[in-house]
């Protein structure tokens, strides 16, 4: 079979969210790293669990939340922007019969990890969705931990939302009709913006989180919110049990990045426990269909 | 989540709440810089400067030291030396 997995030029910068660099300064430091402590589909954000589940099962739940989510049962066009290693790709293809999977991602690690796997049905692009050309438009469209790269830190309150208000113009240009969009991001809840965590931005450079009400007026007129639910308590577990499985693999862990990294990630990991423990930050999930007839643009 | 407290405390570390606080106290006083009787164990942490980094580099180090699996937000549940090191006996006698 033809490999039609394929990785375009990488953007050469991501004008209003996070660089590219500043994506790869987090996500390529090593997917054997990641691999010590993510569950087995390499899945880097907030699981959805219940009672007994494995981080792993938990896992496969999400995924199915946002396949469900975006109606994806049977479609030819499937989208996920900031697919990472690839987990809802290779779910939407074997499970939900969807023809064509197609993921975005600024990281080349992750990128070049979806190609190994050969699957003729799923193609990753390097490139940010603002660069993104597609074919043919989406009638699927997932994103699950992107969301929080799209506004630079610094950014004022206008230019967070010009920048996510793009972002649903753009969903909105390159879908069809019957399109559904699901949507995880980490938003701030009850935190004090004038007042930010340095130790945040060393860990996610150049990024700013979103919240509620901004996604809510950036998609207004553009897409019709069905759902939204808050997570943080799902998000303390899965990062309590990434946690503890880094700390479990500390030695293999400093033998791959040294001690500073691994410090670093014990220590950022635990204080986004902390965070979602607290309510300082919360974990939202979204439903959105599209207007397709918007009376206002 | 505390467990009953029917088990005896497990293998390697036989510890006493005594001991816990007066490491962590130690730890504290180090951190702030603070005199070592200045720091009470009864005094809500933050009231020190503790910010979530440092408790949480704390609840690692007490990993370390005890052997033991400690939820960071720990210091948030339990925010004084005295029902930290409370809740910690409790942890190790249910484990």
């Amino acid at each position: 079979m033809e490999q039609s997995t394929q990785v375009i030029e990488r953007s050469e910068y991501h004008a209003r969210g996070a660089s590219a660099e500043a994506i790869q300064a987090h996500y390529d430091i090593s997917n054997d790293f990641y691999k010590l402590w993510l569950d087995p589909s390499m899945t880097y954000s907030c699981a959805l669990w219940q009672e007994g589940d494995s981080l792993e099962v938990a896992q496969v739940r999400k995924l199915d939340l946002h396949l469900s989510q975006a109606r994806a049962q049977g479609k030819q066009n499937l989208l996920d922007i900031g697919c990472g290693w690839g987990a809802l790709l290779n779910r939407a293809v074997q499970h939900y019969d969807v023809k064509s999977a197609v993921g975005l991602t600024l990281s080349a690690a992750q990128a070049e990890w979806i190609l190994d796997a050969k699957d003729s049905r799923i193609n990753v692009h390097l490139e940010s969705w603002e660069n993104h050309v597609p074919a043919e438009p989406y009638d699927a469209i997932v994103s699950v931990g992107a969301f929080e790269h799209f506004a630079k830190s610094g950014a004022t309150k206008a230019e967070k939302l010009a920048a996510y208000r793009k972002f649903f113009e753009w969903c909105h240009a390159h879908s069809t009709d019957d399109c559904s969009l699901s949507l995880q991001t980490i938003v701030y809840e009850n935190y004090d913006e004038s007042n930010p965590n340095p130790f945040v931005e060393e860990i996610f450079p150049e990024s700013e989180l979103p919240r509620v009400s901004e996604i809510f007026a950036a998609c207004e007129g553009l897409f019709e919110v069905v759902q939204l639910q808050n997570h943080r308590v799902h998000y303390a577990k899965t990062l309590q049990a990434w946690y503890n499985a880094l700390r479990k693999n500390r030695h293999a862990a400093i033998d791959i990045v040294g001690e500073a990294t691994y410090k670093k990630y014990e220590k950022y990991l635990g204080v986004f426990i902390v965070g979602f423990h607290t309510g300082t930050v919360n974990l939202s999930r979204m439903e959105a269909r599209k207007l397709s007839q918007p009376k206002v643009a | 989540m505390s467990n009953p407290q029917h088990a005896t405390i497990a293998e390697p570390v036989r510890i006493t709440q005594k001991e816990i606080e007066d490491w962590m106290v130690k730890y504290v006083s180090n951190l702030c810089d603070i005199k070592l009787e200045k720091v009470s164990t009864t005094v809500p942490l933050r009231k020190y400067g503790l910010d979530s980094a440092t408790a949480v580099t704390l609840s690692g180090d007490l990993m370390d030291w005890l052997k033991c699996d400690i939820d960071p937000s720990l210091l948030y549940e339990h925010p004084t030396i005295e029902k930290a090191a409370q809740e910690i006996m409790n942890l190790m006698a249910g484990s």
